[in-house]
């Protein structure tokens, strides 16, 4: 995965390319790095709900919602629950 | 279980077995989760002998030819009319 990252850095890039091009498409560094955390074992739900859910794990349930936000959905499980 | 019953059980099975293959891919030695792999595996082989048995082949080349060559006989499992649905809102 580093390999393949450092394949794709701004030098590769805008090898070969024209000027405007390389102004244009090729930046240097990353627009953005993202961190998933490790996931740890959880017990599976139920083979139906893991299926309707499209997940085993309960914690991957994230449905997306148009206009809304994981944060503010999670809020309003958490508020619903207790 | 009839027919659709034992379809939705393997459906909801073999989703199982793929999603914690999935998590397996990056969590190799976690003995748990191989274990409860296993057992969704040997459940769902339960239910797709039981299913094969009544009610025909789900596969042209894994499964037993038990009553002659009736892979052919209609419906197949990709028509609509083969499957079950899956109820909305149960997640």
């Amino acid at each position: 995965m580093e390999m393949l990252l450092n394949n794709l850095s701004a030098a590769d890039c805008c090898s070969g390319k024209s000027e405007p091009e390389k102004k244009s498409r090729c930046r240097k560094g990353n627009l953005a790095q993202a961190y998933v955390p490790m996931q740890m074992w959880t017990e599976p739900m139920e083979a139906m709900t893991s299926l309707a859910c499209g997940t085993v794990f309960g914690e991957l349930v994230m449905p997306y919602v148009k206009g809304s936000s994981l944060e503010r959905n999670k809020r309003e499980v958490c508020n619903h629950e207790s | 279980m009839n027919r659709d019953e034992l379809l939705k059980s393997l459906s909801s099975l073999d989703f199982m077995a793929v999603d914690l293959g999935l998590y397996l891919n990056t969590h190799p030695d976690d003995c748990e989760a191989v274990d409860e792999y296993n057992c969704i595996i040997k459940a769902a082989d339960k239910v797709r002998m039981k299913y094969e048995e009544e009610y025909g082949p789900l596969c042209s080349f894994r499964s037993y030819a038990r009553d002659g060559w009736s892979w052919i006989d209609n419906p197949w499992p990709w028509n609509a009319c083969f499957n079950v649905n899956i109820e909305k809102g149960a997640c």
